[in-house]
């Protein structure tokens, strides 16, 4: 018999169940990264995930940590609530472009504000993806959706920079914008994911992640040309990188 | 009683049915009601009986308008500081955050000694149940309005349940204040229901009419 | 501890404090001010939670979270705070969250005024936001009873798990009356939070909050739970007061302040001769009607008094079941009725000068 080794396999962080996403659709590697980063940490036991309103609403069955849902936008709110009753926990929130960067941009800007020890997962791909393919603050300029049909003008407001603009909240402590959409990315996401419950784990305030994600589906492309559409339009305008680190220095 | 009295005090330490009952007892003329804490149970709720008794009522920019919390004061409210013919008592809000409201006339002031700032006292109110908490509570509002306390207020009471044994206890523990801040008692205030209470009680009594609160309250 | 002079709002907030509440999460609002002003600074003296949010909404998002992690949590505001909170109140009853929130009415609807009101009754009855459920509501008449059924309020919270409404009207809130802390409350027995997601997996499988039901049949099964619950509130759980329906001829039927200044008209009537007699709900969620079937053939009138346009009335109504004739005085606007108003509306009615 032909000795064979385990190469890869299920993080521990996920649950059993498979999860609903699309074909093409990134919320499945961010999932998995999430899982990964609280299992190398060994934080997972002590971790939980608020699930928010979009196509990741489900994703409390497919973390096997303790999970809470949560009303649209208001994941900051609630991951607040609890870290502040349970402050040895590990809390994370997993938000879209609609739950984050429209109907909850005053909790999250707030929770940053208090520097919350929380760490908030952005996922952008520019997208009402569960309500069929509405218009986003993310949203790119000509780009159509099912309320711009004609394409996004000026007229509906010039597309946010939801980590920029987060990284000027002077409770912030460590604000990224990573990409998945390569091998080599997607490692630098799970760093950048890592590094973020590393301070929150120290206690040294607020981290967001900001993911660039695709929808086929929506956007009505292939999974591969999604991918490209993505590079070609998103990372220009959403330029990848660090925006705020208030942690450089202090380790010295 | 000075030209100008200042009545502060924490919430239920009975600041503006006192202010009401000093005023109309001693014809004075300007009673300005400062209280910026309180959105119910203010000495401007009186505006008619005050002007029948003669009493210049300063309050809001927006007079009469008793269901306003939006803090605007007076301008006038400077006049008795600046007018040495005006006698007037400032009514508080309660806590050092009513008393701070005071600061913005204080550049007006010419001369303190024409000003009693008192601190009217309930022992009944858990901050200032004993000693030490009576002086931190003068400390906090003497450091909030710049102001020194020159004088207390027994005003001990727990509505109509007060016994004249608690008044007495009220009396016993601003004794020891005023020895340690070296200023006196200047009235207690005893209210109408109760003024069977035989006790001599140091400084001036206040036989308390209620007009504010309404006799279900 | 004996007796102290506190203002109502403060006698609240610290009634939470001996309660064992854990965190409190809120928003300025006038006339409660008072509540979270006492708690920034207490509940830190008390190794609690104080945070104030950024707005009502996330405030009860708040109280949402930490309930779900099992502390208990409390939140308060008034009228336009409270109808700004339903989103999380709704998300908390679906949930089968526990969590108390404190209502000090004042005058609407809009931005209204900052005066007394009644005006949120059928809010709180009915639920408030989205969906099929109910809040168990508590409408103290003075801060003593205020304290005491605060202090109880956390365990009938958890008993439930359910969110528990403390429905008082700015009067309440802003008065000053004598209050101990030492009262005995019932005590309810308590199962640990078993279901809490706390994040602490040492000992169980992982926990969800959640009311999200994608099978119909399973969330009709979850709402049928959920009826089962409030049907049980209103069996065994109503709880009023009745005083002086003893051979009355009328009864008023008034809570919270309305019935405290209506206890003053009931002593001028009997002056006059008259027995005037009142049903005073203590739970508005779940409406006392038990109380009605009391009521003795003496009763000829039942006088509903209040400070809205009649918003209790139709409970009272549907207590009632066209046993008597039923009338209604209220005043709005945030103008508390005088007692006197009350007695000359009995008057009027026993003169036969108001038809039902």
């Amino acid at each position: 018999m032909p000795k064979s080794k385990i190469v890869y396999e299920r993080s521990e962080g996920l649950s059993l169940m498979d999860n609903s996403y699309c074909p093409g659709c990134t919320h499945g590697i961010i999932h998995k990264l999430v899982a990964e980063s609280l299992v190398e940490l060994e934080l997972l036991e002590r971790t939980i995930g608020i699930s928010s309103v979009g196509c990741s609403a489900l994703n409390y069955d497919f973390f096997s940590c303790d999970m809470q849902q949560a009303p649209h936008g208001r994941a900051p709110a609630v991951a607040t609530g609890i870290k502040r009753v349970r402050p040895n926990s590990i809390i994370f929130t997993y938000q879209g472009d609609g739950d984050l960067a429209s109907i909850g941009i005053a909790e999250a800007i707030h929770a940053a504000h208090r520097s919350e020890n929380i760490t908030i997962v952005f996922v952008n791909n520019a997208i009402y993806g569960m309500t069929g393919g509405q218009m986003s603050p993310t949203t790119l300029l000509g780009q159509k959706t099912t309320t711009s049909p004609d394409g996004r003008t000026k007229a509906q407001g010039l597309p946010l920079r939801i980590a920029e603009m987060m990284a000027t909240i002077p409770g912030a402590t460590y604000v990224e914008r990573v990409s998945v959409h390569n091998p080599q990315h997607v490692a630098k996401a799970k760093k950048a994911l890592k590094k973020a419950f590393s301070i929150q784990k120290e206690n040294k305030g607020f981290t967001l992640i900001e993911f660039i994600s695709t929808c086929p589906v929506n956007w009505g492309m292939t999974p591969k040309d999604a991918v490209d559409w993505a590079v070609d339009n998103m990372i220009p305008y959403y330029p990848l990188g660090v925006f705020k680190d208030a942690t450089v220095g202090e380790e010295k | 009683m000075k030209r100008i009295t200042i009545i502060s005090g924490h919430y239920g330490s009975g600041k503006s049915e006192i202010s009401v009952n000093l005023a109309i007892n001693n014809k004075i003329d300007y009673l300005v009601d400062l209280d910026i804490i309180n959105p119910y149970f203010r000495s401007r709720g009186l505006a008619d009986l005050l002007e029948e008794k003669n009493i210049h009522l300063v309050e809001s920019t927006i007079k009469g308008m008793t269901g306003s919390d939006l803090p605007y004061i007076s301008g006038e409210g400077v006049v008795p500081f600046v007018n040495p013919d005006i006698t007037a008592i400032y009514d508080l809000g309660g806590t050092e955050n009513g008393a701070r409201v005071l600061i913005q006339f204080l550049d007006r002031v010419k001369d303190v000694n024409e000003i009693d700032f008192l601190c009217s006292v309930n022992i009944f109110r858990p901050e200032t149940a004993d000693v030490k908490g009576i002086l931190d509570t003068i400390a906090m509002y003497e450091a909030e309005t710049q102001l020194k306390i020159t004088g207390l207020i027994n005003n001990t009471n727990l509505i109509n349940e007060t016994e004249e044994v608690d008044l007495i206890r009220g009396e016993k523990i601003l004794i020891e204040v005023g020895k340690k801040l070296n200023i006196p008692i200047v009235y207690t205030v005893v209210e109408e229901t109760k003024k069977n209470f035989n006790h001599k009680f140091l400084g001036e009594r206040i036989t308390l009419i209620r007009y504010i609160a309404k006799k279900y309250l | 501890m004996a007796k102290v002079l506190m203002k109502g709002n403060e006698a609240m907030a610290l009634a939470a404090i001996k309660a064992g509440c854990d965190a409190f999460y809120g928003y300025p609002i006038t006339p409660q001010n008072e509540l979270p002003e006492y708690l920034s600074k207490h509940m830190a003296l008390n190794g609690r939670v104080f945070v104030q949010s950024e707005s009502e909404v996330a405030a009860i998002n708040m109280v949402y979270g930490a309930a779900g992690a099992g502390a208990r949590a409390l939140t308060s505001s008034s009228s336009p705070g409270i109808a700004l909170k339903q989103e999380g109140i709704s998300y908390m009853a679906g949930a089968e969250l526990p969590g108390v929130i404190i209502n000090v009415m004042r005058g609407g609807p809009g931005l209204g005024g900052i005066q007394p009101s009644q005006g949120d009754y059928k809010q709180i009855t009915r639920g408030g936001g989205n969906g099929d459920y109910y809040l168990y509501s508590l409408a103290p008449e003075s801060l003593q009873e205020a304290v005491d059924l605060i202090k109880e309020s956390f365990d009938i919270a958890d008993y439930f798990r359910n969110p528990v409404m403390i429905a008082v009207d700015g009067l309440i809130g802003q008065m000053m009356e004598p209050v101990t802390f030492d009262n005995e409350t019932p005590k309810w027995e308590l199962e640990p939070k078993t279901w809490a997601a706390d994040g602490d997996r040492s000992n169980r499988e992982k926990n969800v909050i959640n009311s999200l039901y994608l099978d119909p049949l399973m969330l009709e099964k979850h709402n049928l739970k959920l009826k089962a619950k409030y049907d049980v509130m209103r069996d065994k759980h109503q709880r009023y007061e009745m005083i002086n329906v003893k051979d009355a001829e009328i009864v008023i039927v008034a809570y919270g302040s309305m019935a405290r200044i209506a206890r003053t008209s009931i002593e001028i009537l009997e002056e006059k001769g008259i027995k005037c007699g009142m049903i005073r709900p203590i739970t508005i969620f779940p409406f006392p009607d038990k109380a009605f079937r009391e009521l003795q053939d003496s009763v000829k009138n039942i006088l509903v008094v209040e400070m809205s346009t009649g918003q209790m009335l139709e409970d009272v109504k549907i207590a009632n079941e066209c046993e008597r004739p039923i009338h209604f005085y209220g005043r709005v606007g945030g103008i508390v009725p005088e007692a006197e108003e009350v007695v000359s509306q009995v008057l009027k009615i026993i003169g036969g000068e108001d038809n039902a």
